[in-house]
């Protein structure tokens, strides 16, 4: 571990500062506004923090990360339509609460469940990454190869809808990360004759193209579409912190939220909606008086809103640890790492340590800071909601169009990114989800490496060599299980989506 | 047009031209070869699963995973679509400013703006702060088009 006055002199950096406070009103403008993803918010970051130094770069992203997950719960409880799926499970108690002109208890409850939430996540990421990733010093290439593998199962598997179309998604994203030069012998591989692309498909144009460009062609369907606020936040009565009964009230429903998120965003592809309705159901279980809930129990809110922040750090652990993300958002995150050349596993803490403990204590002072914001802020940022789509469209079109060609002053970029987003936009009209491809973009390669490594190694008897270590085992038992049990689960429910409304901000 | 018969198109589209691919990338060199290949048989293999998921005897999720395709403004994203394209091909001809001018006012109508002022107001706005970002702060040279070079 790096020296504590290093870490703490790179925080109290101005630009530090500046990044983390710039990516709390980002995340908090985008996580409001229904329609727009904490997704296409850090993918629409990336060409900016691109020419920035790693650390506030990925202060930002983090920041943005949580404070949008956060910021979700704003639009649930003021307009019946959570800003994110996160907060979906917001809805049942926070709109209760503004129909009784009590916005301002649920919008204070939502923002005290939220920081312990992200603050409890965020030391459980300081604390168990860390030992975590001393795993991934016994990894070699097959292990590598199945880590891969593994990861894309569980996500495609577990993205909303049909198994196949996920596990698809992440596959054609495995496929495109084959598109360019050989490495090895330098031949072009499905290159086409196009000069451009020689380097491979940009990863930052795709994941603008997949979450951003995609949202906004479906945003353009309903170009209109704006929302009416029921109860406006404000007055005299405005109260930021919530009051000692309440905490009372809430405090075990916190911590025991806390701990169903920071666990659940530790398994690779359940996303915060998943933990947050997990925890509410725990909390109405656990609760002497189930009835209240969907009656504007704040126990509710509490429970919903602790449990998807608290998911955030959970799913940068096995990001990373082991370079599997938890979340589509930190398949993001991790492309973003990438690009600021660290690369996950024990070796990012023991070379990049000063960076990385400075990311993750910055994370912590981002979900302190982004409540103290956001309770000062919702009052005014309540009125941005009635935007309609069309004037949000141009701006995402001109930010995303813009943000690709900078990375290399190439409209090939911007035409990857065009194609990426028609491509997504038609993902989603079938019902596929865009973050397994993502995640297949950022794994493809580390994936090939440990197959033709392992190739090189088994010399000539590949099947022994990839079977032979007890962690391939492993991780085979585990993808063939994580898809069977999807498999099972989803024929016994009727074929249900595993997460009901993912698609909206996850995704 | 019912969803499955949407998804058995798509999964034939997409095993036929990973077939092709396949067929090509025998041709790449020896070991390059190896994960386009692997790649493309999960692919095909995950089509045909994809395939077999659209008979309603068998499963009944593909059918009711895929959203339903509203008939209400369904050419409105094509037409942004080509408005992006022509976006492009506008940026390299006339450059960052004119062209994100002329797109955003070309937009207005395509999107069935109904405040016309606040609209403008806003997109001027920020064609010019994405200006001043990208070229002053990041120090981006946004493009100034072949007309004026």
């Amino acid at each position: 571990m790096p020296d504590i006055l290093i870490v703490l002199s790179n925080l109290s950096s101005s630009s530090s500062i500046l990044a983390i406070l710039g990516g709390i009103c980002g995340g908090l403008v985008v996580g409001f506004l229904p329609g727009l993803t904490s997704n296409m918010a850090i993918a629409l970051l990336l060409p900016v923090t691109f020419v920035m130094p790693p650390i506030p770069a990925l202060l930002m992203l983090v920041s943005v990360y949580a404070s949008s997950i956060y910021a979700g719960s704003f639009s649930a409880i003021l307009l019946h339509t959570p800003g994110t799926s996160a907060s979906a499970a917001t809805v049942l108690d926070g709109f209760v609460l503004t129909r009784r002109g009590e916005s301002n208890k649920a919008l204070r409850i939502a923002t005290f469940s939220s920081m312990v939430g992200g603050a409890v996540s965020a030391l459980a990421l300081l604390l168990l990454a860390p030992p975590l990733s001393r795993i991934s010093l016994l990894f070699g290439p097959a292990e590598y190869f199945f880590v891969a593998v593994f990861g894309l199962s569980v996500v495609g598997s577990l993205s909303s809808g049909s198994v196949a179309k996920g596990l698809l998604s992440g596959a054609l994203g495995l496929l495109f990360s084959t598109v360019g030069l050989d490495l090895d012998s330098g031949y072009p591989r499905f290159c086409f004759g196009f000069n451009g692309l020689h380097a491979g498909l940009a990863f930052v144009p795709a994941v603008i193209g997949l979450f951003s460009m995609a949202q906004v062609l479906v945003m353009a369907e309903s170009s209109h579409k704006s929302i009416r606020r029921v109860d406006a936040p404000g007055g005299l009565k405005w109260r930021v912190f919530p009051r000692l009964s309440e905490i009372r009230k809430i405090k075990t429903t916190v911590l025991r939220s806390s701990f169903i998120g920071v666990l659940l965003g530790i398994l690779p592809g359940v996303g915060a909606d998943i933990s947050s309705w997990v925890s509410y159901n725990e909390a109405k279980r656990f609760s002497k008086k189930p009835e209240r809930f969907g009656k504007g129990a704040i126990e509710g809110i509490a429970a919903s809103e602790t449990a998807n922040n608290a998911n955030t750090g959970g799913a940068m652990i096995p990001m990373l640890t082991l370079g599997i993300p938890g979340s589509p958002s930190a398949a993001v995150l991790m492309g973003a790492l990438v690009i600021q050349g660290l690369v996950p596993g024990h070796q990012i803490f023991e070379s990049h340590g000063d960076i990385i403990y400075t990311v993750i204590i910055g994370f912590f002072l981002a979900n302190i800071l982004m409540g103290f914001i956001g309770m000062y802020a919702t009052r005014y940022l309540s009125h941005i909601t009635a935007l309609p789509n069309y004037m949000l469209i141009p701006v995402i079109v001109l930010f995303s169009v813009v943000g690709s060609y900078s990375l290399d002053h190439s409209m090939f970029s911007v035409v990857t990114m065009l194609s990426f987003g028609f491509l997504g936009f038609l993902m989603r009209k079938i019902g596929m989800p865009p973050a397994p491809m993502i995640l297949g973009l950022i794994l493809g390669p580390f994936a090939e490496t440990g197959f033709r490594q392992a190739l090189i190694l088994s010399q000539g008897d590949l099947l022994s060599y990839l079977f032979k270590s007890p962690i391939s085992l492993i991780l085979i038992v585990l993808t063939i299980l994580s898809m069977a049990t999807t498999v099972w689960l989803n024929f016994r429910k009727g074929r249900k989506p595993l997460l009901a409304g993912q698609e909206s901000k996850e995704e | 047009m019912k969803t499955h018969w949407i998804d058995r198109g798509v999964a034939f589209f997409i095993a036929g031209v990973c077939i092709w691919l396949y067929v090509l990338a025998r041709a790449f060199p020896m070991g390059g070869d190896l994960f386009p290949r692997f790649a493309l048989a999960v692919i095909i293999v995950l089509c045909a699963m994809m395939f077999v998921q659209t008979f309603p005897g068998k499963s009944k999720s593909s059918a009711e995973s895929a959203p339903v395709i509203q008939r209400r403004d369904i050419a409105r994203p094509y037409l942004l679509f080509g408005l992006c394209l022509l976006y492009v091909l506008l940026m390299v001809l006339i450059g960052y400013l004119a062209g994100s001018v002329l797109t955003a006012l070309l937009l207005l109508p395509a999107l069935g703006a109904k405040s016309k002022p606040v609209y403008l107001m806003i997109t001027a706005g920020v064609i010019l702060f994405i200006y001043l970002f990208f070229s002053r702060f990041l120090m981006v040279q946004l493009p100034v088009g072949l007309m004026f070079v």
